[in-house]
């Protein structure tokens, strides 16, 4: 008996899944970065003096377990790479000086690839797997709402948010250490304001950063006398932005301030530029790395950051030189908007509250992590404010150059987030 | 009783006229032919009587209803049934399965959903089977089969639900000529029932069967008439002989 | 319903993991639990894409688009309106899935007949921009999407523990799978092969073919909704990354992998790829992608239905191993 052919068409119907799923795959995909990874997961340092020190009594060395969450791949992977790196620099810092509570301290790298979906995996991993006694971590908003309860609250452990956000994060054992709202935007607001600058023109993506962000603007002026003459928010994928950029410059308003993230920042700002818009352009997205995606036109953006690299404090110098010369790869990436000195002082602050309390044990850490402070930090200073599990924090008012620099135009001093009070 | 009328159908393929001005009658119990040389469009007729191409312009009534427009699931549902040229049975299903596939067409979706025909239609099944000679194969894949059983298991799969109109494209063809004969066989029977469309290139096969028979030529119907009528008929040999 | 060997097989299976689940309260912690959950609750997705592509020839690439339904309607219903009840708010995922699946697939399957790339495209295209809806539609909570949904409770009682969420999921899933079973083994079962193997020809017999692709892809999408309210109540959040391309595409993915045709192929391909999954992603980042992609086109190539065909294959390269050894032989008699 012959043998008949297969069913109509089911060949041609596999190729099309090779090739959709191929697609589909790619645009899942597309933008996980492919610069080679620092594997390193496992470099503990083993401290033969710590161990001979805690030979004599019965005291714990067992390594103390921090668990770091980021996205290593997708479309924050270049961020992700960059915190992966400070955390273990930071780590190695610590363990060079004796660990805390004299003992070692081994990092768990987990990969949220840019997905809360996977986040909240990757955190139930850490926290009931790996049992870590900290988990840092998380670049975007939408992942730190996937994790936080999974570790914080079902997971009772510490979780340090190292980024600069909307705010109004409150739960038991999250700590924020990045810039809130008004931490970013009542200094450079009412310094322009006092300058005479009254009539602001805000933008920014349709999403809750900017909308916080910019609901703060809009209160800081109203309360000094100015005035908000547009406020206009675009779709996150918008690409053409010249009726955006028409409407700015029609408002001849004294000071734009705008959050347009990527793909439109270089479009809008470009045109806004060379419009001749004759104002100031604020944001709070604006360091280093803004040179490198609109170009000239970024001279004269003020920027109010944690960090720059120009800040004249050689303590944070130094540091980023040893930490470019330890992570070469990374070393143009250390910098505030990819949340690199809140990765630096999240770690520390936590290892002063376990050292102030004498334990890991989260319900300890809950107590002394409220008031924990702490000098040595790159950017400057910083302490938790008690009550409130954000941090305060010394700013910076910079101006973009055209050749990529930064100018420090003010130093703020110590700036105390408005939070959970 | 006149079962099929079907008046000036014309389909073209871009400047290709393949079926021009042709009009056809069937009645019922009649068995009619449909001869002709290879491209002359005895199947593009046939498509646009069941519905797998509407024709440019043209009427077909079945049973005094026009069905030149609608889709083929309501010509099927008003009573046609065809077999195709190259035959498209569900090879990755037994036979048990094709011919429950043709019975149960018309069962009710909830029906379907709660299985209620599933053993109604076995006897209908077994007769199919005898029929057809395909009680061996029943549990087989039809994909399985031999070339001649996929055609008789296609037929009796347009048979089962045993339309009014009959439509047959090639219904022999590949077949030993014991197996045409009992292929003959079966559709005589079927035709005590029903309307016949048979389109085939054997001659002998169709001179037996028919009651009429129209003769294609590059799209037009040339001649009809009883066989013996056929045979006489010059312009019919003229074009069998030009046939490549 | 008759019980043939694969569904025996299929049973089996069930009966095992609920008969090797309470061993989960004594050795598992919550990420093994947590796994199992999600292999279930995912497990829906695919068989709901394995219903409307395996077995209709339906071929969707956007089915995400009906989890994430399903995980947003859940999500707003437990939290804004503070609806906890677990099977309110399944409900009213799935009816919400039912509803969108209906919209979609009556635009796509009513008119005529319409190629499979067709389909696959336009689902590909839905779900690109059902994502890029979510992640702009601020009363969702946009790129942040809605996190801290409240457990549910069922006739008052909490469910707030990882186990007890994980028997929710293995209940659910058992239901809907023998549902599954269930339709596929009967004569619409069957008709929906006869739809996937040829869409025409059923026509030809009078099979009202719109109207069963329309059903069957919105019982999917109703099916699909399910599994995503579920999603929403044991995992606590839901982010426009459910929605989107990349669920769509993996849950083909694992119905490509396992099987297509097949449910136990399918859901034994999730179940692997889900338990290796984190654990290569976190120790080759970089690699562990490609990996799967590889994979998936070794499979096309050298194993089209799947891992549920090794066997299969494995039986058929052994006799065409003897057909070719006995060739010269059958040469001589004829
Ligand atoms: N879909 C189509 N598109 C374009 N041309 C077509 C199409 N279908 C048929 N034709 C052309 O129409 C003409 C008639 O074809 P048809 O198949 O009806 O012939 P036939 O009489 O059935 O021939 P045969 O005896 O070989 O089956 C042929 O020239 C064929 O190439
Ligand atoms: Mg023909």
């Amino acid at each position: 008996m012959k043998r008949k052919s297969m069913t109509v068409g089911s060949r041609g119907a596999l190729r099309s899944v090779a090739l959709l799923a191929t697609v589909g795959l790619v645009l899942a995909g597309c933008s996980s970065s492919d610069t080679a990874s620092e594997t390193e997961a496992e470099a503990t340092a083993t401290q033969s003096e710590t161990t001979e020190a805690a030979a004599e009594e019965e005291v714990d060395t067992s390594p103390i377990k921090v668990g770091v969450l980021t996205d290593l791949t997708g479309a924050f992977g270049i961020v992700g790479q960059s915190n992966q790196a400070v955390a273990q620099f930071t780590i190695d810092e610590i363990n060079a000086n004796g660990g805390i509570l004299g003992r070692p301290v081994e990092l768990v790298i987990v990969d949220s690839a840019s997905d809360p979906a996977v986040g909240a995996q990757v955190a139930s991993k850490l926290v009931n797997e790996d049992q870590v006694d900290v988990v840092i971590g998380g670049v975007a908003s939408n992942m730190r709402e996937a994790i936080k309860d999974i570790i914080a609250t079902r997971g009772n452990t510490p979780y340090i948010w190292p980024a600069s956000y909307e705010g109004n994060e409150c739960t038991p054992n999250v700590w924020n250490v990045g810039a809130v709202p008004n931490q970013q935007v009542d200094p450079v607001v009412n310094r322009l304001l006092a300058e005479g600058k009254k009539t602001f023109f805000l933008t920014g993506n349709d999403y809750l950063y900017p909308r916080s962000v910019l609901a703060q603007v809009r209160k800081v002026v109203e309360a000094g006398g100015g005035e908000v003459v547009g406020e206009e928010y675009v779709p996150l994928d918008i690409t053409d932005t010249s009726t955006l950029v028409s409407k700015v410059l029609a408002s001849n308003a004294d000071v734009l301030f705008e959050i347009i993230v990527l793909p439109a920042t270089a479009p809008f700002i470009q045109g806004v530029v060379d419009g001749g818009f004759e104002g100031e352009i604020v944001g709070t997205l604006f360091d280093e790395a803004i040179n490198g995606i609109i170009g000239t036109q970024a001279d004269g953006l003020l920027g109010i950051q944690d960090y720059f690299a120009t800040i004249d404090d050689t303590f944070s110098r130094d540091k980023v030189a040893e930490f470019a010369a330890a992570y070469p790869d990374e070393a143009g990436l250390f910098s505030a908007t990819f949340n690199a000195p809140a990765w630096y002082r999240g770690l520390y602050l936590w290892k002063t509250a376990v050292e102030a309390a004498g334990t890991t044990d989260a319900a300890e850490v809950e107590k002394t992590m409220d008031s924990a402070s702490y000098d040595a930090l790159i950017g400057g200073p910083a302490s938790m404010v008690p009550g409130t599990r954000h941090a305060q924090l010394t700013m910076y008012l910079g101006q973009m150059n055209a050749d990529g620099s930064v100018t420090i135009i003010e130093s703020l001093g110590s700036v105390v987030p408005e939070q959970c009070g | 009783m006149t079962l099929l009328v079907a008046t000036n159908i014309t389909k073209t393929f871009g400047p290709l006229v393949a079926v021009d001005d042709v009009s056809l009658t069937i009645d019922s119990n009649e068995v009619v032919g449909l001869i002709g040389p290879n491209g002359s469009g005895k199947s593009t007729l046939l498509h646009t009587l069941c519905g797998r191409t509407l024709p440019d312009s043209g009427s077909i009534k079945l049973n005094n209803r026009e069905i030149a427009r609608m889709s083929p699931i309501r010509r099927a549902r008003s009573g046609m049934a065809i077999k195709f040229q190259l035959a498209r049975i569900y090879g990755q299903k037994t036979v048990r399965e094709n011919l429950l596939l043709a019975l149960q067409a018309e069962t009710s979706l909830i029906g379907l959903l709660f299985s209620r025909t599933r053993h109604r239609f076995d006897s209908d099944i077994e007769v199919l089977l005898s029929d057809f000679g395909l009680e061996d194969f029943v549990n087989v894949k039809a994909g399985e089969l031999s070339h001649g059983a996929q055609q008789w298991l296609e037929i009796a799969m347009a048979m089962a639900r045993k339309p009014a109109l009959l439509l047959l494209d090639e219904p022999t063809a590949g077949m030993s000529p014991a197996e045409r004969q009992s292929t003959g066989e079966l559709i005589t029977i079927a035709a005590q029932k029903c309307g016949i469309l048979i389109v085939e290139h054997d001659l002998g096969f169709i001179r037996s069967m028919c009651d009429r028979i129209n003769v294609m030529h590059q799209g037009s119907i040339v001649a009809v008439g009883t066989p013996s009528e056929i045979e006489k008929d010059e312009r019919v040999k003229e074009v069998y002989l030009t046939r490549v | 319903m008759v019980i043939k060997g694969r569904n025996a097989a299929a049973i089996a299976i069930i009966v095992a993991i609920a008969a090797a689940s309470p061993f989960i309260f004594i050795f598992g912690n919550d990420y093994i639990t947590g796994t199992l959950t999600r292999i279930l609750i995912l497990g829906l997705l695919v068989l709901s894409v394995e219903l409307a592509w395996g077995q209709t020839g339906m071929f969707t690439l956007g089915q995400a688009v009906f989890f994430g339904v399903g995980a947003y309607s859940a999500a707003v219903v437990a939290k804004d309106y503070g609806i906890t009840d677990v099977i309110a708010i399944l409900s009213v995922a799935g009816f919400a899935g039912l509803i969108i699946g209906l919209l979609i697939g009556a635009f796509l399957f009513t008119g005529r007949r319409v190629s499979e790339l067709y389909v696959a495209l336009f689902t590909l295209a839905l779900a690109y921009a059902a994502q890029r809806l979510a992640t702009s539609w601020s009363a969702i909570g946009a790129a942040n999407g809605i996190p801290g949904i409240p457990f549910p409770t069922l006739f008052g009682l909490k469910l707030d523990s990882g186990p007890i969420l994980f028997y929710l999921a293995l209940v659910v899933f058992a239901i809907f799978f023998f549902i599954c079973l269930w339709v596929v083994n009967s004569q619409f079962g069957l008709t929906m092969n006869a739809i996937r193997d040829d869409e025409e020809r059923a026509e030809f017999f009078g099979y009202r073919r719109q109207t069963i692709q329309v059903l069957v892809f919105t019982g999917t999408a109703g099916l699909a909704a399910v599994g995503g309210g579920l999603f929403a109540i044991t995992e606590g959040f839901v982010s426009p990354s459910l929605l989107g391309i990349a669920l769509s595409t993996s849950a083909v993915l694992w119905v490509v992998l396992g099987g297509k045709g097949t449910f136990l192929g399918p859901l034994l391909a999730l179940a692997i790829l889900q338990i290796l999954d984190r654990r290569m992603q976190d120790a080759f980042p970089q690699f562990w992608p490609i990996a799967i992609g590889g994979l998936l086109l070794i499979t096309i190539v050298f194993l089209p239905k799947g891992i549920m065909s090794i066997p299969q294959v494995l039986r058929e390269r052994k006799s065409q191993r003897v057909l070719r050894h006995s060739a010269p032989i059958r040469e001589d008699i004829q």
